[in-house]
């Protein structure tokens, strides 16, 4: 007997097996598999490199960046300095983190670069709550409908 | 939500979910987590199956944007007066339907044209198969409006399939149980059917009336025009279609027969009606 995952909408997940079933959200899904993860003793060693859930959180994010300029915008300028600063610690130097940094503007950026912690290498547990808070304001925008996720594959008017 | 995951004795872990607690072993955490983790990393993307689908479905319900093309300029107005062509316009305007537009600029004028360009500005991006959805719901209101006499659209066959040109009724395998019913009617007493086309509604006796003329029966045609009143002719008059796909003309054979049943029910329960007293 195994698990069967639905997804259900754009941002929930229905987890099944024989009678037992629950919803989780994207963030609960993030830090339910970065705790199994971390039990299952499926991360590499801690000097070896990151968790896993840094990987899929980086997957998420450049999903994001698929989004058309207007959605994007709108997801940079409603989420706070903090939470900006956190998650671009997650992608530090990569494209990714030049993709999404061109989408704010420059007083912004400015103020991001310079913020004291910018500069410091990010913790897993602090990576996980920057991730779960961005993604709860991706959930709300996306149910709100201000934001909208693209899927590169398909077709969108 | 709540989640916690911790381990226990004998290579499980408790994983607590909200009010949830799950005691599974390692093999069973690992299952879900792998079953969890290829669905989180889908974010974003739909199966490929649901674009065809809806790549599909476009594809058959796109003749019905430029059907408008063929609409008289009052009636787009009053047909989007009724229903909210915001996303519909953003579509027309990156399939770059020229045609169209122009279209809808004589028919709803400069300003409203000015105004659904804000509106369309203003929408988040929709995917196809909301687009669709769209196009259902405008077929949905253009036959709604049809059908209380609003608007009188130029005919077009989008249910069927588009390759195929339409089947003219006479022509179609509906034809024979038409005219079976419609010999039927033509055999009835004048009074019997006299109350048959009093009871059959407006909307549907136009459409019976055409379907007599298509089918060329003379005999009941005839009949129609003498019991049914000129005054009466002039009121069903607008709503006579100049066509009707051999689906509808049966809808209104059904809905016919429906109405001589009831009336033969009436009358046999008419007679049975006993004389004397009842007793309950």
């Amino acid at each position: 007997m195994s698990f069967d995952v639905f997804t259900l909408g754009e941002h929930h997940y229905r987890v099944r097996k024989d009678f037992f079933s629950i919803q989780l959200e994207l963030t609960d899904a993030l830090e339910l598999l970065s705790k199994l993860d971390e039990h299952l003793g499926l991360n590499p060693p801690q000097s070896q490199g990151e968790p896993n859930f840094i990987q899929l959180g980086r997957k998420l994010l450049s999903a994001l960046t698929c989004m058309d300029s207007r959605s994007i915008q709108t997801l940079m300028q409603t989420a706070s300095r903090d939470q900006l600063v956190d998650i671009l610690r997650t992608i530090k130097g990569s494209k990714l983190e030049n993709r999404l940094m061109t989408h704010t503007t420059k007083r912004n950026r400015q103020a991001i670069q310079s913020d004291v912690l910018y500069n410091q290498p990010i913790k897993p547990m602090e990576a996980l709550r920057a991730y779960t808070d961005f993604f709860a304001l991706v959930e709300r925008l996306i149910d709100e409908s201000q934001i909208t996720l693209i899927d590169p594959n398909g077709e969108y008017y | 939500m709540q989640i916690k995951v911790k381990p226990v004795t004998g290579h499980r872990l408790e994983i607590q979910l909200a009010q949830s607690q799950l005691l599974l072993p390692e093999q069973a955490c690992r299952e879900l987590r792998d079953a969890l983790m290829a669905q989180v990393e889908q974010f974003a993307l739909h199966p490929k199956s649901r674009w065809e689908e809806a790549r599909a479905d476009f594809q058959r319900l796109q003749p019905a944007l430029t059907h408008l093309e063929q609409f008289k300029d009052n009636e787009v107005a009053l047909l989007l007066r009724e229903f909210d062509f915001t996303l519909l316009y953003r579509l027309a305007q990156s399939k770059q339907m020229d045609s169209l537009i122009a279209k809808l600029e004589t028919a709803l004028g400069r300003r409203e044209i000015d105004r659904l360009t804000q509106e369309a500005e203003k929408l988040p991006l929709k995917p196809l198969w909301e687009v669709n959805e769209r196009i259902e719901g405008l077929i949905r209101t253009i036959e709604r409006m049809a059908d209380e006499g609003e608007i009188r659209p130029p005919r077009m066959n989008i249910k069927d399939n588009s390759d195929t040109a339409p089947i003219s009724l006479a022509q179609s395998s509906e034809a024979v149980f038409i005219r079976q019913l419609l010999q039927k009617l033509d055999s009835f007493p004048e009074k019997a059917l006299f109350a048959v086309f009093k009871q059959v509604p407006p909307r549907q006796l136009a459409k019976l009336w055409f379907i007599c003329e298509t089918l060329s029966e003379s005999s009941l045609l005839a009949k129609f025009n003498k019991l049914v009143p000129p005054p009466m002719q002039e009121k069903l008059r607008p709503a006579k279609p100049d066509h009707i796909a051999p689906a509808d003309a049966r809808k209104t054979a059904q809905l016919v027969i429906e109405v001589v049943k009831a009336l033969q029910k009436k009358k046999t329960t008419g007679h049975d009606k006993p004389s004397g007293p009842v007793l309950v």
